[in-house]
C-alpha cells in the first residue's frame, strides 16, 4: 500500500498546514522507525533519523511531483539519514568497538540459544543491511527499494543475495539444530 | 524460504516496536510557520495609555542604567548559559573550548547539545536541544556538535559536524551559520582573528573578519590526503591539525592518518607547506620516549599547546593523552593504554581513560579532556582534569 503525493496537500504542507503534512508524511513515519531501527538498532538512533527525515522531507516538498508515490520518497530519506549517522565519527567508534564474544561464538551455537540475529544484522556491511531490511522487513518490492537505496534493481538484487550469503546460517529452519 | 526470512527477521526487530506517540513527536518536530492559525489579538488598554507609557519608559531607565552598571563587573558570558543549571547527562562529550575569561565550554557530539561547565561541575546548556534553525541557541537544533572555539569577544562557535555547518553563538545566545560544509572537526582562530575550519573530508576553509571565505590548498601536504581533526595555532602563526585513523568507505584515501601536520600558513603561499611532526602514517601505539615523528598514533583527536610550547594530544584510539616537548619526543603524560575509567587524584599515567577526544587548556596549566565512553547508550561519560603542574588526574563532570 502506498499513497501518492496530492498536489493540494503538499502546496497546503509548505504553507505551514501541520495537519496536512501529518497527512503526507505520518502514515510513513511508522515504516521509516522500523527502516531505522533495522539499519541503526538502536531506538533512540532510529527515532533521530526519522525526526531528521521529516524535518528534511518537508523542506524538500517542493521537488515532490505530483502523482508520484511518497513511500518510496520518504523513506529514501530515511535510508539517506541513516547513512549519514553511519558514515558519522562516533558511530564508527561504536561499531569497532563491538563486543568480542558474539564474534567469537559460532553461528550455529546462537541460533541453539536463540541467541540475536539482530547482532549479526548489526555486523553485516550497512548497505547489505539496508535492502535486506527493506525487502525482508519492510516486505517492499525490488522495484521501490531500487527507488529509495538510489541502485539499478540488478544492484539491489546483488545486494540482497550478498546480504543472505552473510545470514544464511541464520535463516535455515531451527529442525537442522536441533 | 523467504518467508523463513521474512518470519526471522520479524522476530528479531519487532522485538522493538515503534515508541508511543512518535508520529505525533516526529510531525511535531519539524519547525514549520502555522500560517493556519491566527494569533489572538493583543486587547488593547486605551484608558491607561499616557500614564503607562510614562511608567514603562521610567523602568526601561533604571532598568538599562542597572544593565550598565552590572556589565561593568566582570562576568562571564552573561547571557551565554543563563538558565539555571539542570542535571545534564553527557552522553557523548566531544570538544572542550577554553574562553579568554575562563569560562569552559563542552560539546556533547550524541546528546546534541553544547554547555558551559560550572565551577561545581554542573552542565547548563548554552545551545542545541531543539529544532530551530537560527535564532536562540537553546532552541536550535544541532546534529552531532564536535570541535568548538571562542574568539577574542567571547563568542562561541561550534564544528555541527552532521549538521554539516559551523554555527556561531554570540554573547546573547543567539546562533546563527558561519559557514556549511561536510564534516567540520577542527576549529581554530588566529592571532589576527582568523577563523580556520577543518573538515574529515580534506577541507580546510580560512573564514575572515568580514567573513571572506577562501579554501585552502593542500595539494602538497605529505600524502596520503589528511582526514582533519582539531587544530591549534602554536604562538608563531603554524597552524597543528590532526589527521585522524581513517574509516573505511569514507576516508578520501585509504591508508594514512594517525598523524599529527603542521601548517606553514606564515608564508602566506599556496599549496600550504606541511610537516609531519607526529606519527608515522600507521595507526597504532609506539614510540614514547622518542621522536614523535617515528611513534605511532592511533586516531588522534585533540591537541593544545600548554604556555611552555609543549605540544598535547589526545590519542583516543590508545587511550591516552600523549605530550611531544619542544625537542619532539613524544611521552605518555596520562592513562596507562587500557580504556577504562579510574584512577582520580591520583597520577594520570596510573589512571585509565576511555576514548579521549577534545582537550582545552587554561592560562593555568589545566587541561580539560572530553572522555567519551565507547558506548553512550548505557555508560555515563565523563569531563576530566589534568594538571600540568603535578600531573595528576581527576573528574570535573558527567559521571
Amino acid at each position: 500500500m502506498t499513497s501518492t503525493a496530492d498536489p493540494d496537500l503538499v502546496a497546503r504542507a509548505k504553507e505551514g498546514d501541520r495537519s496536512a503534512f501529518d497527512e503526507l508524511i505520518g502514515p510513513l513515519v511508522e515504516q521509516g522507525y522500523r527502516l531505522a531501527y533495522g539499519m541503526l538498532h538502536d531506538r533512540e538512533a532510529a527515532e533521530d533519523a526519522v525526526q531528521e527525515a521529516a524535518v528534511r522531507s518537508w523542506r524538500k516538498l517542493g521537488n515532490v511531483r505530483p502523482g508520484s508515490e511518497m513511500r518510496p520518497w520518504f523513506l529514501a530519506i530515511v535510508a539517506n539519514q541513516c547513512r549519514t549517522t553511519v558514515r558519522g565519527r562516533w558511530w564508527s567508534v561504536l561499531r569497532i568497538e563491538l563486543p568480542a564474544e558474539a564474534a567469537a561464538a559460532g553461528f550455529e551455537d546462537q541460533i541453539v540459544r536463540g541467541a540475536d540475529l539482530r547482532a549479526a544484522l548489526r555486523r553485516l556491511a550497512p548497505e547489505h543491511r539496508e535492502v535486506l531490511v527493506l525487502h525482508y522487513y519492510l516486505d517492499l518490492p525490488l522495484d521501490e527499494i531500487a527507488v529509495i537505496a538510489g541502485l539499478p534493481i540488478g544492484t539491489v538484487k546483488s545486494r540482497i543475495n550478498r546480504g543472505l550469503a552473510a545470514m544464511r546460517p541464520f535463516f535455515r529452519p531451527m529442525e537442522a539444530f536441533s | 524460504m523467504d518467508e523463513l526470512i521474512r518470519d526471522r527477521m520479524h522476530d528479531a526487530l519487532d522485538a522493538e516496536p515503534p515508541p508511543m506517540g512518535l508520529r505525533a513527536r516526529v510531525i511535531g518536530s519539524v519547525p514549520m510557520p502555522d500560517r493556519t492559525q491566527r494569533r489572538p489579538r493583543r486587547p488593547r488598554l486605551q484608558w491607561v495609555g499616557p500614564f503607562a507609557s510614562g511608567v514603562v519608559a521610567a523602568l526601561l531607565a533604571v532598568a538599562v542604567i542597572g544593565g550598565l552598571l552590572y556589565s561593568r563587573q566582570a562576568i562571564p558570558s552573561p547571557s551565554l548559559g543563563s538558565h539555571p543549571p539542570s542535571p545534564a547527562r553527557l552522553i557523548a562529550p566531544e570538544g572542550i573550548a577554553v574562553a579568554p575569561d575562563g569560562t569552559v565550554y563542552v560539546s556533547d557530539n550524541a546528546g546534541n547539545r553544547v554547555f558551559r561547565l560550572l565551577p561545581g561541575g554542573s552542565l547548563v546548556s548554552v545551545a542545541g536541544g531543539g529544532v530551530g534553525a537560527d535564532g536562540q541557541a537553546n532552541k536550535a537544533h544541532l546534529w552531532g556538535p564536535g570541535a568548538l572555539a571562542v574568539d577574542r569577544e567571547g563568542n562561541l562557535y561550534v564544528a555541527d559536524s552532521f549538521g554539516g555547518a559551523v554555527r556561531r553563538i554570540d554573547r546573547q545566545g543567539v546562533i546563527s551559520t558561519v559557514t556549511t560544509l561536510y564534516g567540520p572537526q577542527g576549529l581554530a582562530f588566529d592571532s589576527a582573528g582568523v577563523l580556520y575550519v577543518g573538515s574529515y573530508y580534506g577541507v580546510l576553509r580560512r573564514i575572515d573578519a568580514r567573513g571572506e571565505t577562501t579554501d585552502l590548498d593542500l595539494s602538497s601536504l605529505p600524502s596520503p590526503a589528511v582526514q582533519l581533526g582539531n587544530m591549534t595555532f602554536d604562538g608563531v602563526g603554524n597552524l597543528y591539525v590532526t589527521d585522524r585513523a581513517p574509516i573505511t568507505g569514507i576516508a578520501p584515501s585509504p591508508g594514512g592518518g594517525c598523524r599529527i601536520i603542521r601548517l606553514n600558513l606564515t608564508k602566506k603561499q599556496t599549496p600550504v607547506e606541511g610537516t609531519v611532526v607526529a606519527g608515522t602514517g600507521t595507526c597504532g601505539f609506539s614510540g614514547d620516549g622518542g621522536p614523535a615523528t617515528s611513534a605511532q598514533l592511533n586516531d588522534p583527536y585533540g591537541i593544545v599547546f600548554d604556555a611552555d610550547g609543549n605540544l598535547y594530544l589526545a590519542d583516543a584510539g590508545n587511550h591516552r593523552i600523549r605530550r611531544i616537548d619542544k625537542n619532539g619526543i613524544i611521552t605518555t603524560m596520562a592513562g596507562t593504554g587500557v580504556a577504562g575509567y579510574g584512577g582520580d587524584g591520583g597520577p594520570a599515567t596510573k589512571a585509565q581513560l576511555t576514548y579521549p577526544l577534545g582537550l582545552g587548556i587554561t592560562s593555568g596549566g589545566l587541561i580539560y579532556i572530553a572522555d567519551p565512553n565507547m558506548d553512550p547508550t548505557i555508560t555515563p561519560a565523563r569531563v576530566r582534569a589534568f594538571r600540568i603542574s603535578d600531573g595528576t588526574i581527576t573528574t570535573v563532570a558527567g559521571g
